[in-house]
């Protein structure tokens, strides 16, 4: 899976910043992430837990706003020509919902139990597209089936707890793309899923981008599932980009050793020993001024921890933020 | 009805059905709880110290007269004869006559009902539409100014108890300023606009702690589902609040408000007894009172068993009402 040349962009982030609170005050969690995705392209989001992919997607869909315990501090998101983050809230809702989506990580709880599932569907169309009850529902109905709901047309008036895990995140699935939005954000949205169930969630994601045509962003801490089916990836560490590009290179040829290390990390075929990186991330508020990753890295020097590492863009549109990039031969994965 | 898909749809062979079935399930369910009830209300003559028979007959009466008013009673029978007799009476709402004034218990109570009934249902109403409010405008910004006020003042109104407020209400807003009637009750039959008005004050007095209660208990809630995932969901579809709060996160959040205003309710049963007294209305508190300390036994119990029943039926009332807001409940 190639990027076309001739793609737009349907969203880009600029320098994005998050900070959460903490015991000892506001602390940046996300810092300048920027990103770019295209029409029809997915884009993977990978990093450990804590390492502000999620948060980088809250703050896309504009429900960190809301939070009292999060604030986006800097940055632009700039879904065509609008920077969401200038809207108020009233404009943003215009957006929500009918624009981008997002599906999480929780389909046990991430649908109302206390209204059908066709109602849950059928709600940004009626609000969003000024929808009859009826039209909704039928609408609805073609979505469940879309997302591979047998017997749609009986199962609509079902509540959430009358369907199993996998389907719930497919009607959550179905709620998202609800309006037919120009961006989905998927957040982990097989991680709580049985194995089984995962691939055939990724299948039906990967082949319901290619008849809508929008662009995604896919996160997930799973290197295997970003191969699987993103076009490029952005992996994160302690709040920063550290390297981005076409999933193809960044997998065969990773140039930053955090991304080395998790792509060893993954488990192989072969009966070579289970692989992992030692140490753990910094916690928010407790970053150094140097390279992050440098105390758990295998090949850091005294430079790294002196200067802030910028992120470096190449010619062939990887981005790697390393000091030593250039000196240093890392191993893929095929 | 039948069962369809998982475990099948109850409002799909609709709402009636579902709700006669849980109607059913639960009077079935209150069924043994009423005769341990009934088996108490029959034993409270056994239980009080003193004798009726001595009571009726008067200081003066000689052995041959109570003997006499204890064999018109049945007290000389045994006593599960006595029981069985007295549980057919009461299914009929039959208690007997009144030891103190000779009247037919039933036609006492049914006089006085009114009064207890619209008082209850009142004073409920008053805690519903006062409590549910401010609990959700309290929880739309938990910490914020409108949530201090709220909280500040539900905290006061648990603390304050309903005979001080009635005395208050009862010296300014009737007494001193004469806004509203200090004392009496009208029949709702008689005058709609009077009952209520001579309603005003007593529902204040009696529902203010309920209303505290509520505003708590909504504000809990609320506070609670807000935060849940589905409310996060609900704002991704870019909702406005209105829609977000109103139908999201009160459907969920309205069940334990409805068992609390239950509670209440019955717990305002109790009150009344009281706020009844201060503003001279011929309720059923009166009534109580008067036969505990005339040991009236029939009356007592024909009013204990009144207010269980009521108890009862809005326990059953609930468990409907909730069932109809939360599809999980299934009553089997």
């Amino acid at each position: 899976m190639t990027v076309q040349d001739s793609a737009t962009t349907a969203l880009r982030v600029k320098e994005l910043c998050v900070d959460v609170a903490t015991p000892e005050g506001w602390a940046t969690v996300v810092e300048d992430v920027s990103l770019a995705v295209d029409v029809g392209e997915i884009h993977g989001l990978v990093g450990e837990s804590g390492s502000g992919k999620s948060l980088t997607a809250m703050a896309i869909m504009g429900l960190i706003t809301h939070s009292q315990s999060a604030r986006v501090t800097g940055g632009e998101v700039l879904l065509g020509d609008v920077d969401l983050l200038k809207l108020s809230n009233r404009d943003l809702r215009r957006h929500q919902g009918k624009d981008l989506a997002m599906v999480f990580q929780e389909p046990m709880t991430s649908l109302n139990p206390a209204f059908t599932v066709a109602d849950q569907i059928g709600e940004s169309i009626r609000y969003h597209l000024g929808a009859s009850r009826k039209e909704a529902r039928e609408r609805s109905i073609e979505l469940l089936e879309e997302v591979g709901i047998a017997d749609a047309r009986r199962r609509c008036n079902d509540y959430p707890h009358q369907f199993s895990g996998g389907m719930r995140q497919r009607v959550m699935l179905a709620v998202a793309l609800a309006c037919e939005p120009r961006l989905l954000i998927a957040d982990e949205p097989t991680t709580a899923l049985d194995v089984t169930v995962q691939a055939q969630m990724l299948e039906l994601i990967r082949s319901l981008v290619e008849r809508h045509g929008m662009a995604v962003i896919f996160i997930t801490h799973d290197l295997g599932v970003i191969a699987e089916i993103c076009d490029r990836t952005t992996v994160f560490y302690a709040g920063q980009v550290i390297e981005s590009g076409l999933v193809g290179e960044v997998i065969k040829g990773p140039r930053h050793p955090y991304t080395e290390g998790l792509l060893r990390s993954v488990p192989a075929d072969d009966d070579l020993p289970l692989w992992w990186i030692d140490g753990s991330p910094p916690l928010p508020g407790q970053v150094s001024s140097g390279c992050r990753f440098s105390p758990r890295c295998e090949y850091s020097k005294n430079e790294c921890d002196t200067h802030a590492v910028p992120l470096r863009l190449s010619a062939d549109g990887r981005a790697i933020r390393c000091a030593l990039a250039d000196d240093l031969s890392l191993n893929g994965r095929d | 009805m039948a069962h369809r898909g998982n475990g099948g749809d109850l409002r799909a062979g609709g709402f009636v059905v579902s709700l006669i079935r849980v109607a059913f399930a639960r009077l079935l369910a209150a069924i043994p709880m009423m005769i341990l009830v009934s088996l108490i209300i029959f034993s409270i003559p056994y239980f009080i110290p003193g004798d009726p028979a001595f009571t009726i007959a008067g200081p003066n009466a000689t052995m041959d007269d109570i003997a006499r008013i204890r064999s018109d009673l049945g007290l000389d029978r045994p006593i599960p004869g006595q029981y069985i007799a007295w549980l057919g009476n009461a299914v009929t709402l039959d208690f007997g006559d009144s030891y103190l004034v000779g009247r037919d218990v039933r036609t006492m109570i049914g006089e006085r009902m009114e009064v207890m009934l619209s008082l209850a249902l009142l004073s409920t109403l008053f805690a519903g539409l006062i409590g549910i409010p401010l609990g959700i405008i309290a929880a739309s910004r938990i910490g914020g100014v409108r949530d201090r006020l709220a909280v500040g003042s539900a905290s006061m109104g648990v603390a304050i108890p309903n005979y001080w407020l009635a005395a208050i209400l009862v010296t300014y807003l009737a007494v001193e300023w004469g806004w509203f009637p200090a004392a009496g009750y009208v029949r709702i039959g008689d005058d709609p606009g009077q009952w209520l008005w001579h309603l005003i004050l007593p529902t204040i007095a009696l529902g203010a702690i309920s209303a505290a209660e509520v505003t708590r208990q909504t504000r809990g809630m609320m506070a609670q589902t807000m935060n849940l995932d589905y409310i996060r969901t609900a704002r991704m579809k870019g909702l406005p609040p209105r829609i977000v709060i109103g139908k999201h996160a009160l459907k969920n959040a309205a069940i334990p408000v409805i068992t609390a205003l239950g509670l209440q309710l019955t717990i305002v049963l109790g009150g009344s007894v009281i706020v009844e007294q201060i503003f001279g209305m011929p309720g059923l508190g009166e009534l109580a009172i008067t036969a505990v300390l005339g040991r009236d036994i029939p009356v007592i119990q024909g009013i204990v068993l009144l207010t269980t029943v009521v108890a009862v039926s809005t326990n059953l009332l609930v468990d409907i009402v909730t069932s109809h807001l939360d599809p999980r409940v299934v009553i089997s």
